[in-house]
């Protein structure tokens, strides 16, 4: 299936390609080229996968763009009968010849050419990993949605920055007084579905009854919902199901649609299924189900479409024709601030969210968009480093050639050939070259993104991330490469046409420009100072992760198993919940190797959130009143949790089991909000109001990490999870030893009271808190290759020019060997010159690093962009190399026989 | 007419393969491009963009012409356009069969043989 979908943009992208083609033939055989690619292109992708598929592309490429062009000149010679040659058609004719000319050098010097095309691969191939990765991730329209692009999210905001969710109650306003744009709600909802065999537990959306039509999706079988199925709450149980999932489940069997489900405990059937692709606002993530909002009671426990205090439901809308983003936004803010004054039982500190913020609909929630881009636009930015690196090396090595070449150029100059003439078929040779690279550099990006695909991502969701290569990168990584070849190949091009040909001519090498050289040298500076950069901002990744791994987050991670549990999606109601969690704790601590077990609302450092707003007498919060409500984050845990995770009791006591739901309400809290509120040391004892009602602090504990890694700690307090009944928890166990051993018995054991719940997901405390270092692994993995990568072709780049001065020098350096110079003199000569060139191109990186790595700054926790070890490591080492790539040239300089290099200089 | 049709000989070996993968039976692009590559071990493969070249220059020759009938229904795929050999086509083919084998049976083309045979 997906392979249809693959196959699909190999066509279009093929389609596209024949327009290189004359219009009569392309009328006349254009679609049976399109035919006879998409066969083939089954055939190959059945055959060799996408191997296959990847090398189809390149002969296809060549093939397309050669026989293009041999169409066009056909076409040129018929036309002169009935129109005078244009100008159109000589210049058509002269780059079939400049093509022509370039494939027979570029075929003379097989081993330049592979060597070029390799080290423009792998910059190509850098650069386009990169791009396919931003690519899947944010910058491909919504997969299945039409015209993504007049989609917009809607969030209320307040006027001092800061969106919440929206409530049924204010989508219910908002979209039904809004004129200028059609909205939808909806809402992620983890779902246990079974089909008659194992349970599964897939995502799921629940969904206002207009969602497919704002997004514009069509059922690829059956219907999406209507009629009374968006109206009347509790009755009409069904629901669509997704591609995939009918896929996986049904074959794609059609009688899938009108066969009954369970869903979260109840009956409901299914009515249609969306099309392939489409997995609702967030692509990344794999949806399964959508039901309607009108059947929530049935998925959620306790769920209440109309209850206002619960802001839940994510709104997103098209763009009523003839209306303007601006008119929609003044019409949403206004909506809002007539909401937030009017509604009834709101919270009211949500009454503060008087105005209403649009976004763009990007694939991700809102406010990751920007954060998520910006990390792509630095990774974007190193590898295009890469790529820099291997241009500039493909430019001296142009160069080079140019020089060897300069009789030939000088014969043809002699000849009468025009400047612009030589200089456009040197450029068309090195853009050929470049082109080349590119299309080898897509696989090395099809390889490289199978590889960043295995960095395991340590996060309890459906990721669906789909990396294979479109049109979108394929263009890119060609836009790339025709720029870079043109921009790198136009310097040696226009060296190599400005020749002294008399020298030239008279074979004369020692009179061949000092302005060439200063060039070549110029290239190795620029390539040593790029892989400076590169290295450093790989070196400052490798030590924030270091740093990042060695933070005491004050709570023992080691030896814990932990795995989310939501009973609520089973249909359990709070007793048979209570009750069911009771058990598991019990029966989970009497296990052999394990010391303790306890629960968490939120796991620490997990990267999710909880709050709620107190007040406290007498205390004036942060531009508020003395007894002012103000936010403070928040979990919920029992009193097994501060055994489980280590965390000491400084003062007062912990939380007990006797504080249930009949106790009187208490919370612990930690030193940082102890002191920041009774600087005095008296925290306990002391009380806060929470809704309603007083709670009273028991006891501090000792401060943690708990939301980020880096930073103060924040003022954080504990309740005692029996005290606010909710379905979902998770449960932590201590083990002796490793706790992967216990993950089977604690699925046993979930089997033993529930044989309908799924199976869950067991991971390690160690591994979900390392989410928290999950941009900085990737950055160290990334920079790391591109670094080598990066000081590999630095280093090559140096041999060569070296390597080649030095064969320039022969001449010279025999005299001063048969004039009774030393060999150690002639390897000094030329390991300084390569040195010299070494020192000036890494003083320059550090200037161009120093700017550099300040934007790396956020990702580093607290390691200075200016780290001396880094850049003190990095320097050696960038050294040593650059000292082995100068010392084998003069090794062979100084080596040579003196009578021979004199009788060919 | 036959002095006329001679001056295209020698044909181009894509084009005489062609031809000939159309002697028994009409068939669409692909198919040819199969058919040739099986027909030479893998020797010849023709690209989409180069397999329509020839095409082209062989209709604008009159030497193959895209057919009329179809094939049985369930073996059809109703998108693809089939090719068939035409009179002058088959002549042609013909010819150049003929020229070939006057080739193979002249005294050099013998002379070299041994030079294959396992020694």
């Amino acid at each position: 299936m997906s392979t249809r979908h693959r196959s699909r943009a190999s066509e279009r992208a093929y389609a596209a390609l024949i327009h290189l083609f004359p219009r009569e033939f392309r009328r006349d055989f254009g679609n049976d080229m399109l035919e006879y690619f998409r066969d083939r292109w089954h055939d190959e992708y059945t055959r060799a996968g996408w191997r296959g598929a990847a090398v189809l592309w390149i002969r296809a490429l060549l093939d397309v763009t050669t026989t293009a062009v041999h169409e066009h000149i056909i076409a040129a010679r018929r036309m002169p009968r009935r129109l005078p040659s244009t100008q159109g058609d000589q210049m058509l004719q002269a780059l079939a010849y400049d093509l022509r000319f370039s494939g027979r050098m570029l075929r003379r010097n097989p081993v330049i050419t592979t060597v070029a095309v390799i080290i423009i691969a792998l910059g190509t191939g850098a650069v386009s990993t990169i791009f396919s990765i931003a690519n899947a991730i944010v910058l491909r329209p919504l997969p299945g949605v039409q015209r993504a692009s007049d989609l917009v999210v809607v969030e209320r905001m307040k006027p001092s920055g800061g969106t919440m969710t929206a409530s049924y109650p204010y989508y219910r306003h908002v979209s039904t007084n809004a004129r200028t744009v059609n909205l939808a709600a909806w809402s992620a909802i983890p779902l246990t579905v079974s089909t008659g065999g194992a349970a599964v537990a897939p995502l799921g959306n629940i969904v206002s009854g207009n969602y497919f039509d704002v997004l514009g999706v069509r059922p690829v079988l059956g219907r999406f919902f209507a009629g009374d199925e968006i109206r009347v709450p509790d009755t009409y149980p069904v629901v669509v199901i997704g591609y995939d999932f009918w896929q996986r489940q049904f074959a794609g069997d059609s009688a899938a649609v009108g066969r009954t489900i369970l869903v979260n405990g109840s009956r409901f059937t299914i009515v249609g299924v969306a099309p392939p692709h489409f997995s609702g606002l967030y692509p990344v993530l794999r949806t399964d189900v959508w039901a309607p909002l009108m059947m929530l009671s049935q998925l959620r426990a306790r769920g209440r479409l109309n209850t206002p205090g619960s802001a839940w439901l994510d709104v997103v809308g098209r763009v009523a024709p003839g209306h303007s983003r601006s008119e929609v936004q003044a019409e949403m803010a206004a909506l809002t601030r007539q909401f937030s004054t009017s509604a009834s039982g709101e919270p009211s500190d949500w009454k503060t969210f008087t105005g209403a913020r649009l976004s763009d609909a990007s694939g991700l929630p809102p406010d990751a968009t920007g954060s998520v881009m910006g990390f792509f636009a630095v990774l974007l930015v190193i590898s295009g480093l890469v790529l820099l690196i291997a241009s500039v090396n493909v430019a001296s090595m142009l160069l080079a050639r140019a020089v060897v070449r300069r009789r030939e150029i000088a014969v043809r100059l002699a000849l009468g050939a025009a400047r612009g003439r030589l200089i456009r078929q040197l450029l068309t040779e090195s853009v050929t070259l470049f082109i080349l690279g590119g299309a080898v550099g897509t696989l090395v990006a099809v390889w490289g993104t199978r590889l960043l695909e295995r960095i395991h991502l340590p996060v309890d969701l459906p990721l669906a991330i789909d990396l294979t290569p479109d049109i979108r990168a394929l263009a890119f990584t060609l836009v790339v490469a025709l720029l870079t070849g043109i921009v790198f190949g136009l310097a040696p091009a226009l060296q190599a046409s400005r020749l002294d040909f008399s020298a030239a001519l008279r074979g004369d090498g020692a009179g061949s420009g000092r302005s060439r050289s200063r060039l070549r040298n110029a290239l190795v500076v620029g390539q040593v100072a790029l892989s400076l950069v590169l290295l450093s901002a790989s070196g400052l990744f490798v030590r924030a992760l270091d740093r990042g791994r060695r933070v005491d987050p004050g709570f023992d991670a080691t030896n814990v198993a932990t795995t989310a549990l939501d009973v609520g999606i089973a249909g359990y109601d709070e007793t048979r919940g209570r009750a069911f969690y009771r058990a598991l704790v019990d029966r989970v601590a009497a296990l052999p190797g394990v010391t303790v077990a306890g629960y968490a609302r939120v796991l620490p450092l997990s990267m999710t959130h909880s709050g709620t707003a107190i007040s406290i007498d007498g205390v004036a919060p942060a531009g508020g009143r003395p007894g002012s409500p103000f936010a403070v984050a928040i979990d919920d845990v029992d009193e097994g949790f501060f055994d489980v995770t280590r965390i000491p009791i400084v003062r007062g006591r912990g939380i007990l089991r006797s504080d249930n739901a009949n106790a009187p309400r208490i919370a612990v809290v930690n030193q940082t909000f102890a002191n920041r509120y009774w600087p005095a040391g008296d925290a306990v004892g002391r009380r806060f109001h929470l809704d309603t009602g007083t709670v009273t602090i028991v006891g501090v504990v000792r401060d943690t990490k708990f939301a980020r890694l880096d930073g103060a700690p924040e003022p954080l307090m504990f309740f005692p999870i029996a005290q606010d009944w909710r379905a979902n928890t998770n449960l932590l166990v201590r083990t002796t030893g490793d706790p992967t051993v216990v993950f089977a018995a604690i699925r046993r054991e979930m089997r033993a009271l529930d044989l309908n719940l799924p199976v869950p997901v067991i991971t390690t405390l160690q591994q979900s808190t390392s989410v928290m270092l999950l941009p900085q692994r990737v950055a160290v993995a990334v920079t790391g290759v591109l670094g080598i990568i990066g000081l590999l072709l630095a280093a090559v780049g140096l041999y060569g020019v070296l390597s080649f001065s030095a064969a320039q020098r022969s001449g010279e350096i025999g005299i001063r060997l048969a004039l009774g110079a030393l060999r150690r003199d002639v390897l000094r000569l030329v390991v300084g010159e390569g040195m010299r060139l070494v020192g000036i191109g890494m003083a320059l990186g550090l200037v161009l690093a120093l700017l550099a790595t300040r934007a790396l700054r956020p990702l580093l926790f607290g390691i200075s962009p200016l780290d001396p070890a880094t850049f003190a490591i990095i320097g050696a080492t960038l050294a040593g190399v650059a000292l082995l790539a100068s010392y084998l040239p003069a090794r062979r300089a100084a080596a040579a026989d003196p009578a021979s290099s004199l009788r060919r200089g | 007419m036959p002095t006329d049709l001679r001056r295209l000989l020698p044909l181009r070996p894509v084009d005489f393969l062609l031809l000939l993968a159309l002697v028994e039976h009409e068939q669409h692009g692909y198919g040819l491009a199969r058919d040739i590559a099986e027909a030479t071990d893998g020797l010849v493969r023709l690209e989409p963009g180069n397999l329509y070249r020839v095409i082209k220059r062989l209709v604008d020759d009159g030497l193959i012409a895209p057919s009329t009938r179809r094939p049985i229904a369930e073996l059809d795929d109703e998108r693809r356009r089939y090719y068939r050999l035409t009179a002058a086509g088959a002549r042609v083919a013909a010819l150049e069969a003929e020229r070939l084998r006057g080739v193979l049976a002249s005294r050099s083309a013998r002379a070299l043989r041994p030079l294959l045979e396992p020694t």
